[in-house]
């Protein structure tokens, strides 16, 4: 069930509906929670509840273990760990990894693998990701054990970021659902118009931009102009930001009007001044994951300056891999880790003050440039593609892309995402006429405006 | 009333007023609002009940958008003196393989008529056809998606969103029009202004990349060939396009619609004579009035053949 479909318009009423009701009590809560994000997830396909609750369960047991048996306490960390990463291996990258073995060695492994394994259970990355952080956390001594299998079954299943995040730790949601939060007017009002603003991003602008873009990645060797490319990467590079931030916030306010508080996941990343920095504005709750748990477990920056640079590498690639089981993905976290790496070089090596439009610019040209390879079915696609934007070649008149629908929507996003800092959607003057015209308008332009339907995209991974 | 309370009252009236003006704003819309040139709602729904409806059929029509964009069954049905029941199970750019003969013949009752008339135009051995990704597509929906669109889509589509091009084209007839008929498989379109050589220079352009698919001619006839055994009544014809677009064809492919009439009727299988159209809207499709026209033709020639 997506969040832009008509079941979860019906899902969330009913939710809500019940929610309002039984809120302050504190067993059918947990309950309700449970069993309405199992309805949520398994409407995609009910096996999937299998997966999530059985590693759910291996993750609680091992969790309590390490507390209580704190001498053993790494195996079950490993025990944890093991099953989490297995599972990821079963059903995400098998198929690949048996297609890449018998490429190179001329097996049939691929054949063999049993029929599971060919199907990707949605956001499996996501929970999994959850649910080690739960355990890890233990390990450090950073959280409290869950208070019942229960309260760790609503911690991982909460749908509201259950199949595409934010990834979120145990220790930031368990406290405030234990807590009886009254939620007042004020904060479903805040929650609402978050959902209407993920929902705008998402519905309207992400979805219409997908148009034009999925056209030409459906067959890529159509397309030969440079200008026709250069609008289809700037696209892809709002559609996704648009997409996946759309669909943080819709996560966000939901989440909201349960009383509960999720961290920011984008803070206007495209306004970055460095590849750094990007890292600290795009897709928060995953950056920080990998930072503390695989940068910074491979010794982070204490080493000299090339440990450093290996460690990022690394974090990068695996960061690339996580998205999808595809060397598109890893090249792609390659580049990335690339340019961090120059930036880095450069940083130590010039003194010179850089202009920031300048290197917001060459941030986002190098952003835009490594979206080929996430965005590209294959290799041989975005090299393709890549030579096409590199090489300028185009016979397009300028008049027809100024008429074609996506540069209407390029132009929407740009100003939504550049547009003057100082009109913040959120603090629009207070009166309630001017705010109820405004959400109510971009409400209905949700459902008038709104491209044709797409998954999310993050939900692949 | 201290400030806090003041500001919990105000988001009360706010939240309210958001759902006054949703709400408002939908009845301005749905009673006053721009025309839709194409409903995405109807238009779901239409694929999805192409997909899921039952087999009670006794005539299903096969082929691309030609077919279903050029072939009404209501038509069909009118000119029968018996009830007789007829489905357009037309998809775009489908490719003439075994799988989708298939699907059509599902369609059909196991008694009665068991009639299959198949629209072949010659993008139908092409490469990309032969993928027939618009039909697969609708294929692999899972079952409750095809439902929600089929019962719930058309009771909604007042809610169906605008295209950029019915805001920007608003009191102009610069418009690519679409009535879907659901039960029938069957659309009304028409492109305005027209221009029956818009579509033209894409195929010349697709044409010169690719090469007409020798074998999924020779897979069509043995297919043909196989159904006839187990009791179909298969009727083929060229649905028109205009001359320039069919010329074309023939050029590139070869002529092989006359290739493939010549083999197929010593199989034993009858063609329902055609002629290319002046009145297409872009060279390959009819006019939604031509299409009447056209469908009682088709009705009456296979009325004709249903009796020999």
């Amino acid at each position: 069930m997506t969040f832009n479909s008509i079941p979860f318009v019906l899902f969330v009423l009913l939710f809500f509906l019940v929610w309002a009701r039984i809120k302050q009590n504190n067993t059918h809560k947990w309950l309700w929670i449970v069993l309405m994000s199992s309805v949520f997830y398994a409407w995609w396909d009910w096996r999937f509840l299998i997966i999530l609750f059985a590693t759910g369960a291996i993750d609680y047991y091992t969790g309590n273990k390490i507390i209580k048996n704190p001498q053993y306490k790494k195996v079950w960390l490993w025990v944890s760990l093991g099953s989490n990463i297995l599972s990821l291996v079963a059903f995400k990258y098998s198929a690949w990894l048996a297609g890449l073995f018998d490429q190179m060695f001329h097996t049939q492994v691929a054949q063999a693998l049993p029929e599971f394994t060919l199907v990707v259970p949605v956001g499996i990355s996501f929970y999994t990701f959850n649910s080690m952080s739960y355990t890890i956390d233990l390990y450090r001594g950073k959280a409290k054990t869950a208070d019942s299998l229960l309260h760790f079954f609503a911690f991982i299943s909460f749908f509201p970021h259950l199949v595409a995040g934010p990834i979120i730790r145990a220790k930031d949601i368990l406290g405030q659902l234990s807590r009886n939060a009254t939620v007042n007017y004020l904060q479903i009002l805040n929650g609402v118009k978050i959902i209407i603003w993920g929902f705008f991003q998402k519905m309207v602008l992400a979805d219409n931009l997908a148009v034009f873009v999925n056209e030409k990645f459906q067959d890529v060797n159509a397309t030969s102009d440079s200008l026709t490319w250069w609008l289809c990467m700037l696209g892809f590079t709002f559609q996704i930001y648009f997409d996946f931030n759309g669909y943080s916030t819709i996560a966000r306010g939901l989440a909201k009007c349960c009383g509960i508080h999720f961290k920011l996941n984008f803070n206007q990343p495209y306004l970055a001044l460095s590849f750094r920095s990007f890292w600290q504005k795009w897709h928060i709750s995953l950056s920080s994951f990998f930072k503390e748990y695989v940068y910074k477990s491979l010794g982070g920056n204490k080493g000299n300056r090339w440990q450093t640079e290996i460690n990022k590498w690394i974090t990068m690639l695996v960061s690339g891999i996580w998205h999808g089981a595809n060397l598109t993905f890893l090249f792609w976290g390659a580049i990335h880790a690339f340019f961090l790496t120059i930036e880095s070089l450069l940083k130590a090596k010039l003194r010179i003050k850089i202009p920031s439009f300048f290197s917001a610019f060459v941030v986002m040209l190098g952003v835009v440039l490594a979206w080929v390879f996430f965005r590209a079915n294959t290799l041989g696609d975005a090299i393709y593609v890549l030579e096409k934007m590199l090489i300028f070649n185009s016979n397009i008149e300028v008049k027809t892309v100024l008429l074609s629908n996506v540069f209407i929507w390029l132009v929407v996003s740009l100003v939504v995402v550049y547009g003057p800092r100082k009109v913040n959607v959120f603090g629009l003057q207070k009166q309630v006429v001017v705010q109820s015209l405004f959400w109510g308008l971009l409400l209905l332009s949700c459902i008038y405006l709104h491209g044709p339907e797409q998954q999310f995209i993050y939900f692949q991974f | 009333m201290n400030s806090a309370q003041f500001k919990i009252k105000q988001a009360f009236k706010t939240i309210f007023g958001i759902v006054v003006v949703f709400v408002l704003g939908m009845l301005l819309l749905v009673w006053g609002g721009p025309h839709q040139a194409s409903n995405k709602m109807m238009s779901e729904a239409f694929w999805a009940n192409k997909l899921v409806n039952a087999p009670v059929y006794d005539i299903v029509v096969v082929g691309d958008s030609r077919v279903y964009r050029g072939i009404n069954p209501q038509i069909i049905e009118q000119q029968f003196k018996s009830k007789v029941r007829c489905f357009n199970f037309g998809f775009s750019s489908a490719g003439l393989d075994t799988i989708l003969l298939n699907e059509a013949c599902k369609k059909l009752k196991s008694s009665g008529m068991k009639t299959l008339l198949i629209g072949v135009s010659v993008n139908s051995f092409y490469p990309h056809a032969l993928k027939n990704q618009h039909f697969k597509e609708w294929q692999h929906k899972p079952k409750k998606e095809l439902w929600i669109k089929r019962h719930l889509y058309p009771h909604l589509s007042q809610l169906s969103s605008y295209a950029l091009s019915d805001l920007y084209h608003l009191g102009t007839n610069n418009q690519y029009y679409e009535f879907f008929k659901p039960q029938s498989g069957f659309v009304y379109s028409c492109k305005l202004p027209i221009d029956t050589n818009s579509a033209i220079q894409p195929y010349r352009q697709y044409f010169e990349r690719t090469q007409c698919s020798d074998i999924a001619v020779n897979l069509f006839m043995n297919k043909l060939a196989q159904m006839k055994l187990q009791g179909y009544h298969i009727v083929l014809l060229r649905v028109p396009a205009s001359y320039t677009m069919w010329n074309m064809e023939d050029e590139f492919s070869g002529d092989v619609i006359n290739v493939l009439e010549i083999k197929t009727s010593q199989l034993g299988i009858n063609w329902i004579q055609t002629t290319p159209s002046k009145h297409t809207y872009d060279g390959s499709h009819l006019i939604d009035k031509s299409t009447n026209q056209f469908s009682q033709y088709v009705a009456k020639e296979l009325i004709c053949n249903l009796s020999k």
